[in-house]
């Protein structure tokens, strides 16, 4: 509609323009009238080859966002063509995909000639995730405001922001070190968190740490701890992927991601499972490290979230056989097991019985 | 109680959500890369620069949007006006005017820029004043500036119509190169005012159209083409309306966010940008340009003029509209104009205006350099207001023997009064009576006799033979004693006029008539805007006693009744002059003999047959005075004079005489100029006084009605709603004064902004005491007393902070 009218007006000053030069016969009226029947096409052809020309792109950093952080996402509009344009409608969407939340908007900026332009947005995400932020479509108003011209661009970028980590979760470390009573005897004996698994006849090099001194008597010989890795006695940690309206997954990552922090200064080993709805399977990561954790989060934000509070331990049960706790953090309302943390209202983490 | 003090939230950048979970934290900016990479982070200005990192150069605050509006304007006011000139052929100065536009342009887009009020209000007051000082120090080269356009483009028409030169405005400052700009220059700043308004509120092609377009159609109408450039500047300045109309982008405030977003449709568009708004118009200058030089190569403007058509309808208006720009609106209308001669009726016309048309088509052969009179009416007797026909009207028959020369003349009734013949003098008669059937079917005598003028039905001009020369004509007794009356009411004022002249009985009739003549000359101005003659009033004792100026039939009545008293037998006559002028300007007709026309002597030599259009500037009135023997023609009217004479002088010449407020004395001059004198017009500017007078007392008092309104609002008998009304007036004092005013949303917040300095216990235990008082059942007269006291001493710290300007301002509002 808004175009039309243009049109129309420029038709009404051509109409005027033509009954002056009707009744005078000027030489004025007549360029005034080739130049206005000329314009139109100028003006499209203008603004056909600034469309050829134009291209956009994204820009801002990307990684290390934290969220509730401010940080940057910048539009950049290139125009290589001479002509500028006071109209360029650049469609966005950004969506994350974890939360399957999706937005769409129009941006309308201008193309400098033969320039670069660029509109900086000063985001604040409340999700965890990755913000992708893409623009499918430009269209392109010519000069006069008589036509668009739409081109399909493919332009993206992923803004991956985690949690904070900034240690709002407290677990109950009482019931989180229950497994670990062996591990943490063995501390106190020299940072030892291997479990006897077996006895056996002494061989030069081993520890006289793990001499078994009781049996050795008995037997007249020197017998030996034979102590297993502690790889098997890591603490057991599941992050369900559930989620509802209220997005309370957010705050499940969040928590869990604060404890892994939690648990890495601490010292304590942990493996972190959680529900892979692409792979079908329990995925397994054992963290170690900051970097780790950090992998371990993105991956979760390439996942599909499910409905079901207590699917990702029910999967887990069938694939893992295993007799040692596990801590289940959730942003379920029920309670399944002894409470060892929470976080605000809505998450909790306990561990399964 | 309400919380009144709390305005409605504005639309914070806060409030837009991308997506779930995705907020715009503050305004968006648009940056342009400068090289530096990608990867930095600027944000607003509002929020500084984050750790001195910069994206790139932030373009919001830019000069250019300013300067693309200000070339748009100076190219559709500065390229219609300089073509304008260029029409006219005038020296006018080009770049003068196109640099003051440019300058008068940026002015006013510069008070739009800062998108406040109060600024573009104030400027436009300060230049109004400078408009109005420069005006009266620089009225003069003002004026013939404006004479010297007007001037000129009357000198272009009338010779595109071939018309005798119109004196329309006398230029008291001949130097054009100087007065022509200025006078442009004042104009366009005018033009410039109105449409700067309507590009920045609206970017209204309307307007652009209006100023580029139909400014051309007078000149272009009579073929006065403008330049080239200026064409192309006309053009360009209206394409680069039409295309920032079409875009929008095109309202440039500081104050303004760079963004604005519509939630409904999910847009995040920009407002305005400088740079893009200047690129567009060089542009399309360029593209206009490009366009126009093709043109003028492939279709030049000569060969297009050569193959000039007329339309039909201009060929219609032509005759009228010419004589609307020489003559003035009373040419338009259709009342047939006869030089304000009635047959004989007198004091009806107040006002002559000349049409300019042809009313009577003449064809002879020249023989004098003298004027030559055509005749219609005569009259014999005075009676008030008019002149009785005289049946004799004639004179004996001329001679037309070989004894003296005799001619012929071939006349049409074009326009004049139709049903009256126009013969020359001194034209053979019907000696014989006319038998006039009466009803019954008797004939009766009457003496009424005519011109013997033959009528060609083929092409309706009546021909007259005639004896140029009085001597043709034989002598004969005195006249009958009719025309030597003079009516009683008459006697004295022609008696004291004799007097005043120094006429006496014994002077000879060639004295008489001589100083007649002189005196009329030097007392009784001509003009052709006698006044009409009012009812209860004699015609020739009003002319010769009130208005002491007139026209030809004010002077030949009054002579005639003059030379009467004298003792000179005369009559009055009207009908048409040709002068020796016109004769040159006339047409020869060389399919016609001039032996057919004229035999015998030629004081001219043998000239030849011409044709002669008389318009109703012709029309005269005379009298005829019977000396030594024969009836000659005598002139008493005086001629124009150009200083004082009206007769020249157009409904323009008069329109600005009466606007300058000129008495024609010619003013004042100096040697350094011009001294202001107002003359008769001294009530214009009383009027303008009174008029700023009452703007301002209307002001004032609305003002004190507001304060007192407010003041008594807060001095009520209950206490606690004095201090709430109170407080409320330092909250809206506040939001104005300070932006941030708004986010604070409780009492307490309030107070942290009018008293930061205040003790935080303090501070709080007062926004307590408010909140009870605003919202509690009841406060203690006395409390509120206190608080109230508090309330006024805070504020007055607080008012002492803000700026004197925003002091002003907000005093001006609140």
């Amino acid at each position: 509609m808004r175009y039309a009218w243009h049109v129309i007006k420029y038709i009404l000053v051509f109409v005027v323009n033509l009954l002056i030069f009707l009744f005078v016969h000027s030489y004025f009226n007549l360029v005034v009238m080739i130049v206005m029947i000329a314009m139109p096409f100028i003006s499209i052809l203008c603004a056909v080859i600034t469309a050829n020309q134009l291209s956009v792109r994204f820009g801002g950093a990307n990684r290390d966002l934290t969220v509730d952080e401010p940080f940057l996402v910048s539009v950049i509009l290139d125009n290589g063509s001479i002509f500028p344009n006071m109209n360029v409608d650049i469609n966005i969407t950004m969506e994350n995909a974890l939360f399957k939340t999706s937005g769409k908007h129009t941006l309308c900026i201008p193309a400098y000639a033969h320039g670069t332009d660029a509109v900086d947005y000063q985001i604040g995400q409340s999700l965890v995730g990755v913000l992708k932020v893409s623009a499918d479509e430009l269209r392109i108003t010519d000069w006069m405001g008589f036509i668009r011209i739409r081109k399909r661009c493919d332009a993206e970028r992923d803004y991956v922001v985690f949690p904070s980590g900034k240690m709002m979760v407290r677990p109950d470390m009482a019931a989180v070190s229950y497994g670990m009573n062996e591990a943490e005897e063995s501390q106190k004996k020299g940072n030892d968190f291997s479990e006897v698994v077996d006895v056996r006849e002494y061989r030069p090099g081993d520890k006289f740490q793990n001499i078994h001194w009781k049996l050795s008597a008995k037997k007249d010989i020197l017998m030996v701890k034979e102590r297993e890795s502690m790889s098997s006695s890591r603490l057991m940690v599941l992050v369900e992927l559930a989620n509802d309206d209220s997005d309370v997954l957010n705050d499940v990552l969040k928590a869990a991601y604060e404890v892994a922090v939690y648990l890495l200064e601490e010292g304590v080993p942990f493996t972190y499972y959680y529900w892979s709805t692409l792979q079908g399977d329990i995925v397994e990561t054992s963290v170690d490290s900051r970097e780790i954790l950090d992998e371990w989060v993105e991956k979760i934000f390439y996942e599909q979230s499910y409905s079901d509070e207590r699917y990702g331990l029910s999967m887990l049960e069938k694939v893992v056989s295993d007799d040692r706790k596990l801590i289940v953090i959730t942003g379920s309302h029920s309670s399944f097991g002894e409470t060892v943390f929470t976080c605000g209202s809505r998450v909790k983490g306990y561990i399964s019985e | 109680m309400s919380r009144s003090f709390s305005k409605k939230k504005k639309t914070e950048y806060e409030d837009i959500e991308l997506c779930r979970g995705v907020k715009i934290l503050n305004q968006p900016e648009i940056t342009c890369d400068d090289g530096r990479g990608v990867g930095r982070l600027a944000f607003s200005q509002k929020q500084g620069r984050k750790a001195g990192l910069m994206r790139g150069r932030s373009v919001r605050n830019d000069s250019r949007g300013i300067m693309a509006k200000s070339i748009l304007e100076m190219l559709i006011i500065g390229g219609s006006m300089c073509g304008l000139l260029s029409c006219i052929e005038i020296d006018y100065g080009a770049l003068i005017i196109l640099a003051a536009c440019l300058v008068f342009a940026i002015y006013f887009c510069s008070l739009f820029k800062s998108g406040k009020t109060w600024v573009r209000d104030v400027g436009y007051v300060v230049f109004f004043a400078v408009f109005v000082a420069f005006i009266l120090l620089f009225r003069r080269y003002v004026n013939s500036g404006f004479y010297a356009m007007v001037n000129e483009f009357l000198d272009h028409v009338t010779d595109y119509y071939g018309a005798q030169d119109v004196k329309v405005f006398s230029e008291s400052i001949s130097n054009r190169t100087v007065t022509v700009p200025i006078a442009a220059a004042t104009i366009c700043c005018v033009e410039i005012i109105v449409l700067n308004i309507f590009l920045n509120t609206k970017m209204s092609v309307f307007w652009a159209a209006w100023f580029s377009l139909p400014a051309f159609v007078i000149p272009l109408f009579f073929r006065f083409e403008p330049d080239g450039i200026y064409m192309f500047m006309v053009i360009a300045g209206l394409i680069g309306v039409i295309c920032l109309n079409g875009n929008g982008h095109y309202r440039i405030t500081d104050s303004e966010s760079t963004f604005q977003y519509d939630g409904k449709k999910h847009r995040m568009s920009y407002r305005h940008s400088d740079r893009a708004s200047f690129q567009l118009t060089m542009c399309i200058m360029l593209v206009s340009l490009a366009i126009g030089g093709v043109i003028m190569v492939v279709k030049p403007a000569d060969g297009f003029l050569y193959r000039y058509k007329n339309s039909s309808v201009k060929s219609k208006i032509e005759g009228p509209l010419g004589n609307l720009i020489m003559y003035g609106f009373e040419s338009l209308r259709n009342s047939a104009n006869t030089g304000g001669l009635a047959n004989g009726q007198l004091g009806g016309v107040s006002d002559v205006y000349i049409d300019g048309q042809t009313d009577l088509i003449v064809r002879f052969a020249p023989y004098s350099s003298d004027r030559i009179y055509l005749r219609s009416f005569v009259g014999d007797s005075y009676d008030w207001d008019h002149w009785s026909r005289d049946q004799e009207n004639m004179y004996p028959a001329p001679d037309n023997t070989d004894a003296h020369p005799h001619g012929r003349m071939d006349i049409k009734n074009v326009d004049g009064t139709q049903g009256v013949e126009y013969y020359p003098y001194y034209s053979g008669y019907d000696m014989g009576l006319y038998d006039v059937d009466d009803s019954a079917g008797n004939s009766t005598e009457d003496s009424g006799k005519t011109a013997i003028g033959v009528y060609d039905e083929d092409d309706g001009y009546y021909t007259y033979d005639y004896a140029p020369s009085a001597l043709a004509e034989p002598v004969s007794d005195d006249p009958d004693s009719r025309y030597l009356a003079v009516p009683e009411v008459n006697l004295k004022s022609v008696q004291e006029f004799c007097e005043k002249a120094g006429i006496t009985e014994l002077d000879s009739v060639d004295s008489k008539i001589q100083k007649t003549y002189i005196y009329f000359l030097e007392n009784y101005p001509y003009t052709m805007h006698p006044g009409a003659t009012p009812r209860d009033e004699d015609y020739v004792n009003y002319f010769l006693n009130t208005t002491k100026k007139g026209l030809c039939a004010n002077y030949a009545t009054a002579g005639a009744l003059i030379l009467r008293y004298l003792g000179i037998p005369t009559r009055y006559v009207e009908g048409y002059v040709i002068d020796y002028d016109e004769v040159l300007g006339g047409d020869i007709i060389d399919d016609r003999k001039y032996s057919d026309y004229f035999t015998g002597y030629n004081e001219l030599g043998e000239t030849a047959v011409v044709q002669v259009d008389v318009t109703d500037s012709g029309a005269h009135a005379w009298i005829e005075a019977f000396i030594h023997g024969r009836w000659q023609v005598v002139e008493l009217t005086p001629p124009s004079n150009e200083e004082d004479d009206e007769t020249t002088e157009d409904f323009w010449t008069r329109f600005g005489r009466w606007l300058s407020g000129d008495s024609g004395d010619g003013g004042d001059t100096t040697a350094t100029g011009y001294t202001f004198s107002l003359g008769d017009n001294i009530w214009i500017i009383y009027i303008l006084i009174g008029g700023v007078l009452l703007a301002i007392l209307v002001f004032v008092i609305r003002l004190i009605v507001i304060k007192m309104i407010r003041i008594v609002g807060y001095h009520s008998r209950d206490e606690a709603a004095n201090i709430v009304a109170y407080y409320r007036y330092m909250c809206d004092y506040a939001r104005m004064a300070d932006e941030n005013f708004d986010r604070a949303e409780s009492h307490r917040a309030q107070l942290d902004i009018f008293a930061p300095d205040m003790d935080e216990g303090e501070r709080r235990a007062l926004a307590d005491d408010l909140e009870l008082v605003s919202y509690g059942p009841g406060a203690d007269p006395d409390a509120c007393e206190v608080m109230a006291k508090r309330l006024r001493q805070l504020f007055r710290t607080y008012r002492k902070c803000v700026p004197v300007i925003k002091r002003i301002y907000i005093f001006r509002k609140l």
